[in-house]
């Protein structure tokens, strides 16, 4: 008796769930792999763009969208690479707004660069985005030109102010980088409160990551915060028992500001996010290693209950080094206790 | 303990009840009764419509519980197999929740042995329901009722169907 | 780093159902660290050591304190409601 046998009823209609009982509402999908700027933290280190047939094709994308908004999913943030850099992305956008538009879909948000927002900040409004997330680690000119090796900060600003004019709220995420943008942090801080956006603070990985580069770049965010606080007082916001608050308020200047490290994901907070790369690679986050492959399941059935059984079996999955699924005799096994997924 | 026939699903998606029992039937051609009993998502809390139910587990740990529940009940009763599946994640009303079935040779055993599974599995088995109506949610706790029913720990005599504890 | 797991309506006090908890000492007595998360919310520490929560120390029921090392899960679950 296999599991698949029992499952004929699938509902569409069933919410995703994990076996603690989060509910899926959020997913991140990245529609290119490409970026109009190389910074060295974040290109990898052989920097291969993938030939057209491995990405999934705009009309795809938005086929996968839908299914997770069928599912649940209340918020999709689009990433990439640069998202914007994609050809013929606002039609993504469209689509997804009427999703919006119908009520199955909460939120659309976007992560972007800015290069591209004095272009489309306005139809993204239009399209019913309301919040994005712009990634900026410097506001000096050679500074943002050594990091992204591209100098066209002005353009950024440029994209930015058009976001602003576009009404769509901005938040800031700046990669605290150790001998680049460490001292200029607290005027980052301070200008962007000024132009009314938050703004959040990303530790880089310590010594042990993959990417050398990254690594002679660590800056604890521990330190970072001390220095603040010679200056500001930061009162923290949504406090959380038994860990480090993640967010807070300057009380100074009255805008929040975050701090995020890739070691203190402590707290799964009642949202399940997965994450869907551009060529269909479906990730758990809580759950880095396992991946489903939605790409198969998209170009090989045509009808969308192949691709929601995919997702339905990849958000169940049982844990490792157990398989009750049987019928036979068993040996009473001392189990293996589940090992649980980091944050 | 020996290896008889245990049967245990943790399903994140609805499943077929009417397909689970004949499944179990033509898995057992030996038995001459079999006993099965599916507990439901009701369409009622307490005061209100129930919009859905969210169920939580304890992945490994569940399965091992109900394991140990299954084992026990092949020990004090002669049974040809038992076989338990558990939703979990959201369930809406009317979907079925718990399917335990067992197999024996007599009647007696394989209702009494049901009945053990359920109830245990009210108390024993690590599961956290939470039901979510228009005013918002509520953990339920399990009853004194759901308690008392398995208190006692010594089984029914064997081959006894429901000696009252 | 040890890892708490919060059941049911464990997991609504807590702030959500599993958080990396860092050991104070390489083996840490179960007893300080429900001191720890008592000091930090005296609604949470009640809660988990009311007699009804049960604690999992990797998939065990436990019914003593011992020591947590290193990897170790620990799980707090309230009376459950299967079925």
């Amino acid at each position: 008796m296999t599991e698949k046998l029992l499952n004929t009823l699938v509902s569409d209609n069933t919410a995703l769930a994990d076996p603690f009982g989060r509910t899926i509402s959020y997913l991140r999908l990245s529609v290119t792999d490409r970026c109009d700027l190389r910074c060295a933290y974040c290109m990898p280190e052989k920097m291969q763009f993938l030939p057209r047939p491995e990405i999934l094709s705009l009309e795809e994308l938005e086929t996968v969208a839908k299914a997770f908004i069928k599912l649940g999913v209340n918020k999709i943030r689009i990433t990439g690479g640069e998202p914007l850099t994609r050809r013929n992305i606002m039609s993504l956008f469209e689509g997804l707004s009427n999703q919006l538009g119908n009520g199955s879909l909460g939120e659309l948000t976007l992560t972007t660069n800015a290069t591209l927002l004095s272009r489309y900040a306005q139809t993204l409004a239009d399209f019913g985005v309301r919040r994005v997330n712009v990634s900026l680690d410097s506001l000096d000119g050679t500074t943002f030109a050594r990091i992204s090796r591209r100098a066209i900060l002005p353009v950024v600003l440029s994209g930015l102010q058009a976001a602003k004019k576009a009404g769509l709220k901005v938040k800031l995420n700046t990669v605290a980088l150790k001998g680049e943008n460490q001292k200029e942090i607290p005027s980052i801080i301070s200008w962007a409160h000024d132009q009314g956006f938050d703004i959040t603070l990303i530790e880089v990985m310590p010594l042990g990551d993959v990417h050398a580069e990254r690594s002679d770049q660590y800056i604890p965010l521990s330190d970072i915060r001390d220095q603040l606080e010679e200056r500001w007082t930061l009162d923290p916001l949504s406090y959380r028992t038994g860990g480090p608050s993640r967010y807070v308020r300057v009380r100074e200047t009255g805008g929040k500001l975050g701090f995020i490290t890739p070691l203190t994901n402590n707290f799964c907070d009642g949202c399940n996010r997965v994450r869907v790369t551009c060529t269909g690679k479906l990730f758990m986050c809580l759950g880095q290693n396992d991946h489903a492959d939605l790409k198969t399941a998209l170009r090989s059935s045509p009808d969308a209950d192949g691709l929601a059984q995919c997702i339905r079996e990849a958000i169940s999955r049982k844990p490792k080094g157990h398989n009750f699924d049987i019928d036979q005799r068993i040996a009473p096994a001392v189990a293996r206790h589940m090992s649980v997924t980091g944050g | 303990m020996s290896g008889e026939p245990v049967s245990i699903k943790l399903l994140a998606a609805p499943f077929d009840p009417g397909r689970a029992l004949s499944e179990f039937t033509a898995a057992h051609p030996d038995a001459g009764g079999i006993a099965s009993f599916l507990g439901v998502t009701r369409q009622s809390g307490a005061n209100e419509p129930v919009q859905h139910l969210i169920l939580q587990c304890y992945p490994g740990v569940t399965e091992r519980a109900i394991e140990d529940l299954c084992r026990t009940a092949h020990d004090q009763w002669p049974l040809l197999g038992v076989s338990v599946i558990h939703r979990y994640g959201t369930m809406a009303p009317g979907d079925p929740i718990v399917f335990v079935a067992a197999a024996s040779i007599h009647r007696q055993e394989a209702l009494a042995a049901t009945e053990f599974l359920i109830d245990n599995l009210k108390t024993r088995a690590p599961f956290w329901k939470k039901e979510v109506t228009a005013s918002g949610s509520r953990w339920i706790e399990p009853t004194l009722e759901d308690y008392a029913k398995t208190a006692d720990l010594h089984p029914a005599p064997q081959g006894f169907k429901n000696a009252r504890r | 780093m040890a890892t708490l797991l919060f059941f049911g309506r464990l997991g609504d006090m807590a702030g959500g159902v599993e958080r990396e908890f860092s050991l104070p000492e390489p083996e840490t007595k179960l007893k300080t660290i429900l001191d720890v998360l008592n000091r930090e919310d005296l609604v949470l520490g009640a809660a988990l050591r009311d007699p009804s929560t049960r604690i999992a120390v990797n998939g065990e029921i436990v019914t003593e304190m011992g020591c947590i090392k290193d990897c170790d899960e620990i799980a707090f679950m309230p009376p459950f409601s299967g079925g």
